[in-house]
């Protein structure tokens, strides 16, 4: 069955082919779920999200679908964005990083995918969704700044808290290293 | 070059863009389920347990006392002879034991009035409890389709993806009625399920007639339960808007003297009145979040037509404030809360009691699964 096959009879609420929709992406959904949620528990209410958006987007919706795999990943992405906004959550973060001049240069290069998943979701909220759309998705600052309903500068402000986050986590790790050796 | 120069990130993270993750999400059957929908159970209790407030019968009446009390008791009682006296301690509702044993009567004539023996009517209050319930009624579905297309996610996915744009803004109208917006937070907040014991005083409030009046009153101490369920209604940044059912029991101790201005004399009634009550309400209270504090009201209704509502009447409302302190346990909270209850209906004698609470409960948090349907 082809993809299009596929959107065709999802639009009808066919369950079979609901499953195997379902069963194709759902390592994929989850996956952008969990980069932009701090734990899986978390991620999974985001992946349950995205698919209930899925299935009813492609019931309402009548128009062509190009590429299903692109589009469920930016309904996938949305959803996730959305329940970031929705949580604003800020952890009082601003208090908790520490910028250190150090870095590691090595291990980030060095990291699995599910060590730098891992070290994604310790980065808090919002700054964890700045760095996923613009470090991983590729998306601009504008865009970034009109999807999470904040300012351009602010986006800019935010990766580099990110960044900050990741310095120190990076700077940490390597004392940890030292005090073993 | 920088490890953490934005072109390196790109490059390190990139790798993630095609990742697809190990780890177990959802499965089939949990997304079936909410795909098929099952979010009437939630919506049904609520309506049961309205309805139940709203439709509780005035419940069996109590025992006549006649076959029980001594004679002396009996025709004494029966003295009471105008109407008003048969608002007054109503010698067929208080417990026959308690009445032989506490009540002491001296009253010189025995005048038996038929009339008096005739029960006393006390559940025309019961309909009043009905308009009371109305505000907490479930909105239609429609409505809260509109309350959920204001949503300004349009403005914000609008770069992003215009085809996805509208289905989200879709997709949104099926989210549960009982939720409305925002509910984003709801998942991360709990069912809450909270038990107290609690000490009971309170304010009397006299209700002398032409021919009654409460001669002497004296302080006694009550006690009860409380039990709730809360259910997250509405959740803020700030705090969350619960909603649920509660249950208490109420025994108090009534200690008073009456005198009656009789037609032909003077008399005085001295009670001592053990009485309990059960009772079903409405909570509904908003919890500060990172506070520890929570204020809210409940609306109680008597189950029964015991003898406590001709003091505390058959429906009260309580407002209440209370401190939390979160043990280790993040979902475990020991509360101290201090109420104040108000009646507001039922046929009451003698005097108006208005209960004060102190009460120290235990509240145990449970996760709320999302409920949604797709129409």
């Amino acid at each position: 069955m082809n993809d299009q096959e596929l959107v065709q009879r999802c639009r009808n609420d066919d369950r079979k082919a609901q499953n195997l929709l379902f069963s194709k992406y759902e390592k994929k959904v989850l996956t952008i779920s969990r980069r932009y949620s701090a734990s899986l528990d978390e991620a999974k209410d985001v992946q349950q999200d995205s698919f209930i958006k899925i299935f009813q987007s492609l019931k309402s919706g009548t128009s062509e679908i190009e590429s299903l795999d692109k589009w469920i990943n930016r309904v996938s992405i949305n959803v996730a964005i959305d329940h970031c906004r929705k949580q604003r959550r800020l952890d009082d973060v601003h208090h908790s990083i520490k910028v250190t001049e150090s870095t590691e240069p090595i291990i980030l290069e060095k990291l699995e995918e599910e060590e730098l998943i891992a070290i994604i979701q310790e980065i808090p909220n919002p700054y964890r969704s700045v760095f996923n759309l613009f470090v991983v998705e590729g998306y601009s600052h504008k865009e970034i700044g009109e999807a999470l309903q904040v300012g351009e500068s602010t986006s800019r402000s935010y990766l580099t808290r990110a960044k900050d986050f990741l310095r120190d986590r990076l700077a940490q790790s390597k004392s940890i290293h030292k005090g073993y050796g | 070059m920088d490890e953490l120069s934005n072109e390196n990130l790109k490059k390190v993270f990139s790798k993630l863009g095609q990742y697809e993750s190990s780890q177990q999400g959802i499965s089939w059957h949990e997304l079936r389920r909410h795909l098929e929908g099952n979010s009437g159970w939630s919506k049904a209790i609520l309506l049961s347990l309205i309805l139940l407030i709203s439709f509780t019968p005035s419940g069996i009446e109590p025992k006549n006392v006649d076959s029980d009390v001594d004679q002396t008791s009996k025709h004494s009682a029966q003295t009471f002879e105008n109407t008003t006296a048969r608002n007054l301690v109503a010698k067929d509702r208080i417990n026959s034991s308690t009445f032989q044993e506490n009540t002491s009567n001296k009253f010189t004539q025995v005048k038996v009035a038929s009339e008096v023996q005739g029960d006393f009517e006390m559940s025309n209050a019961m309909t009043a409890v009905q308009n009371d319930i109305e505000p907490y009624s479930v909105k239609p579905h429609d409505e809260l389709q509109v309350v959920n297309i204001d949503m300004p996610i349009e403005e914000e996915l609008k770069p992003i993806a215009q085809v996805v744009l509208v289905d989200s803004i879709s997709l949104i109208e099926i989210e549960s009625i009982e939720l409305a917006e925002n509910e984003g937070n709801i998942r991360n907040t709990r069912i809450g399920l909270s038990i107290a014991p609690f000490y009971l005083f309170g304010v009397v409030a006299p209700l002398s007639t032409d021919n009654l009046v409460l001669n002497k009153y004296n302080a006694k101490p009550g006690y009860g339960f409380e039990i709730d369920i809360t259910f997250p209604f509405i959740s803020r940044p700030t705090g969350i808007l619960e909603l649920g059912p509660s249950f208490m029991i109420v025994r108090k101790n009534f200690e008073f003297d009456i005198l009656n201005y009789g037609t032909e004399s003077i008399s005085e009634s001295e009670h001592n009145l053990n009485l309990k009550a059960q009772y079903l309400g409405w909570k509904i209270q908003y919890r500060f979040i990172n506070q520890g504090w929570s204020v809210g009201s409940t609306l109680y209704k008597s189950l029964s037509n015991y003898e406590l509502n001709k003091f505390m009447g058959t429906s009260l409302i309580f407002f209440h404030a209370a401190k939390e302190i979160q043990l280790n346990d993040l979902d475990l909270i020991v509360y101290i809360k201090g109420s104040g209850g108000i009646p507001v209906s039922g046929n009451i004698s003698v005097f108006r009691y208005s209960p004060l609470q102190i009460e120290v409960g235990m509240r145990k948090n449970f996760k709320l699964f999302k409920r949604r349907t797709i129409n």
